[in-house]
């Protein structure tokens, strides 16, 4: 029997101990690291009275990117540093799985206080009802201070749910070298959308460089996903299209916008002036290694090209930047994505969260943010300080943010309506099906997503 | 009263204490998750809202009465036939050729296995590469050889992507059939091939009549393994295609991924992956009979 009692034994205690490893706290004794690697402040010593300190929960991504990472700590630092009784809590979750995991957290009641956002996962997190409203906690000042157009992209029921941080309109980039090599000023971008197709057709003409790579005219995203749904939306802008109606009723395939735009981006595949089943990473690389003449891109391109083409800043000078050319509008359309703030619902701390998001969307702040990433602000009184408009390249994209417009995300199923849209770019490309026959397949699963929900 | 138990029933009580940890692992891992999973399905779930209110079976309707889940099971049965058919052959013929007297054998049989040992994740990244239509090694092997003049483009072409994804499951997954089938060949009696040879048997005949009849087991086994491994692959989808190009390689798993967490339909998305795993059952049922009425 003594066998019997060692094993039950020794069962009975390898049982209690995988329960207790599974179901432990992760700070059994050692300091909690937030997600930027830094030593979370919550397990220093605390002030004797509780009361007087709060600790306020930030869910964000840009704490685990490196590009971003150190611009986090410096926020997070100036803003404990104004503000001794309130320590931030850095909840870092990689941008993939951002969305789903707050969902997640906030389904089992962990809402974190505080929260970034984009144009995307905002409506998500509107409709899961996991935010409040922000005008009356946040104060006329700096709501009445918000860019018209990112206002827009944040109201939802006449009601401002996200408070916009840091805009990145797209703007086109021009490669200088293959402009002069086709012949072409390498000084004066297209300014209309016709020069845009004469000039991307003339880089298209090299075909190759010295080592036998191809050279494209310009890139367009055509790979099924969200993305190349949302660059047909910009296309479609600039052919005076719209995807949905001010009521939020689909309306892409009223007039000939829809159509003229994927007649457009069959004719750069077939002349082969684009590369096709192209994603955005794919665009950015091949602009960064000279095999593509023009790219729309966002603010972040110049960081992004200097790694991708290896040579750092002085790559600086084989590119320029403007607005996006004009088309059927008479003005310059394009598309901007947002990163936003949000405050919880159910957070304890209203007040101190409403602090915090002030400071971070403050002259301060951006004009660190700006510093450190180049980032824009989404209030007018700080995109037109001097700080925010240093050199050609910061206000070009402070241009172009006047006429960009934001996604109409007010529809939850807008990014699944984003990839259902690639469709229609990938058939036009890859096909040569009719094109109207092509909207006519694609256009009820669009209408069907929209009428679900 | 104290009961007197028999060797035997201490032997079988202890093999069962033995294996009570493992029971309690399994169940709080696979069989409370099925059992959530399966109670979703009846529900209108999301990520979107707290309360998940009884729906019947509201999911199954929407489901079977769309066009949607019928498109992912066509292309993961397409996917699931065409790869595990030609991975058993390519298998079967590898472990024949690794079981004769072949030169360098040693060395062919060390290295077979690399594909496997390469994480899928890898694989996809490597043949995204190869299949990348203006640098890749493909086109320039296609074109260097005269085989075409046109780059082809085979993860964005409707025709030709979910093929392009097969080549990548049978490179990789073929190791496994064939070791699997290596390890069947040499539990083959010699003294049957000896038999055989008396009697004047040829080789196509000592194969059909010995080596696969022995073989049936091992083969019935490779076939479950790998039909439950591909109706479940979602890497080489998600990695390679996403879908794409144009749904043409939405398989069932890429369309449970975007219900459950693109559109955020947690009851629809569960009950997908019930109607998945009854489909996977009605094969893996038979195929298990067949492999153990052939042991036995």
């Amino acid at each position: 029997m003594k066998l019997w009692k060692i094993v039950t034994l020794s069962l009975v205690t390898a049982i209690l101990t995988i329960v207790t490893a599974c179901s432990g706290s992760s700070n059994n004794g050692a300091k909690p690291v937030n997600q930027a690697g830094n030593v979370s402040k919550d397990n220093q010593q605390q002030p004797a009275s509780s009361e007087e300190n709060i600790e306020l929960t930030f869910a964000n991504w840009i704490s685990t990117e490196d590009a971003t990472k150190d611009a986090y700590n410096q926020l997070v630092e100036g803003f404990e540093n104004a503000h001794p009784n309130i320590k931030i809590k850095s909840l870092g979750i990689p941008f993939n799985e951002y969305k789903d995991q707050v969902l997640i957290a906030s389904t089992g009641g962990n809402t974190p206080d505080v929260l970034m956002a984009n144009q995307s996962f905002t409506p998500a997190f509107g409709n899961a009802n996991i935010v409040q409203p922000l005008e009356t906690i946040l104060g006329g000042d700096i709501i009445d201070d918000i860019l018209p157009s990112s206002k827009a992209g944040v109201t939802f029921n006449g009601k401002v749910i996200a408070m916009p941080w840091a805009p990145h309109p797209n703007a086109l980039f021009w490669n200088k070298t293959l402009f002069a090599k086709a012949g072409l000023d390498p000084n004066a971008p297209p300014k209309t959308w016709d020069e845009l197709l004469k000039y991307a057709e003339a880089v298209a003409a090299l075909k190759q460089d010295d080592k036998g790579n191809p050279i494209y005219g310009i890139g367009e995203a055509n790979k099924t996903g969200a993305y190349t749904g949302q660059m047909l939306l910009r296309i479609t802008l600039s052919h005076g299209g719209k995807f949905v109606d001010d009521q939020g009723k689909l309306i892409v395939n009223q007039g000939s916008a829809l159509v003229e735009s994927l007649q457009y981006l069959r004719d750069i595949a077939n002349k082969n002036v684009a590369p096709v089943g192209a994603e955005i990473k794919d665009l950015r690389a091949m602009f960064g290694t000279g095999s593509l003449g023009m790219l729309v891109n966002g603010d972040f391109g110049r960081n992004t090209f200097r790694t991708t083409s290896g040579k750092g800043e002085v790559f600086d000078k084989e590119w320029g930047v403007t607005t996006v050319p004009v088309g059927a509008t008479g003005r310059s359309e394009t598309v901007f994505t947002e990163h936003q703030l949000l405050i919880s619902s159910s957070t304890k701390h209203a007040e101190a969260a409403a602090e915090f998001v002030k400071y971070l969307v403050s002259k301060d702040a951006m004009v660190l943010y700006h510093k450190l990433n180049g980032v824009m602000s989404s209030r007018a009184s700080v995109a037109s300080l001097p700080e925010l408009n240093e050199d050609d390249y910061a206000k070009v994209f402070n241009e172009q943010m006047k006429t960009a417009s934001p996604f109409p995300t007010g529809n939850p199923a807008f990014e699944q309506a984003m990839k259902e849209t690639s469709n229609l770019t990938v058939l036009a490309t890859t096909t040569s099906e009719d094109i109207p026959a092509i909207i006519a397949k694609i256009l009820p699963k669009l209408q069907e997503l929209y009428a679900a929900k | 009263m104290s009961i007197k138990w028999s060797r035997t029933l201490k032997n079988q009580a202890f093999g069962m204490l033995l294996v009570a940890p493992a029971t309690l692992l399994l169940s709080v891992t696979i069989l409370i998750p099925l059992a959530r999973s399966i109670s979703t399905s009846f529900r209108g779930a999301s990520l979107l809202s707290a309360e998940q209110p009884f729906i019947g079976l509201a999911n199954y309707k929407a489901l079977l009465s769309g066009q949607e889940f019928y498109h992912a099971l066509s292309i993961t049965l397409r996917y699931v036939a065409c790869t595990v058919g030609i991975e058993i052959v390519l298998g079967l013929v590898s472990a024949l050729l690794l079981n004769s007297r072949i030169r360098f054998r040693a060395f062919f049989r060390s290295i077979l296995l690399i594909p496997w040992a390469i994480p899928t994740l890898v694989a996809a990244l490597v043949f995204l590469l190869i299949y990348q239509a203006d640098y890749g090694v493909l086109n320039g092997l296609l074109i260097q050889s005269g085989l075409t003049e046109k780059k082809l483009n085979v993860l964005n072409d409707l025709n030709l992507a979910l093929y392009g994804i097969m080549g990548v499951a049978i490179w990789r997954q073929t190791p496994l059939a064939a070791v699997m089938t290596l390890a069947g060949l040499q539990g083959v009696p010699r003294d049957w091939y000896e038999a055989a040879t008396i009697d004047g048997a040829s080789k196509l005949k000592t194969f059909l009549y010995i080596t696969l009849p022995a073989l049936k087991p091992v083969l019935a086994n490779v076939t479950l393994l790998m039909v439950v491994a591909n109706f479940q692959m979602f890497t080489l989808f998600y990695a390679l295609t996403g879908g794409g190009p144009a749904d043409a390689t939405q398989s069932l798993a890429i369309y449970t991924y975007e219900t459950a967490f693109q559109a955020y339909d947690l009851g629809k998305g569960s009950a997908i992956g019930v109607i998945w795993m009854l489909l996977l059952l009605l094969i893996a049922v038979p195929l298990n009979r067949v492999a153990h009425r052939s042991m036995s």
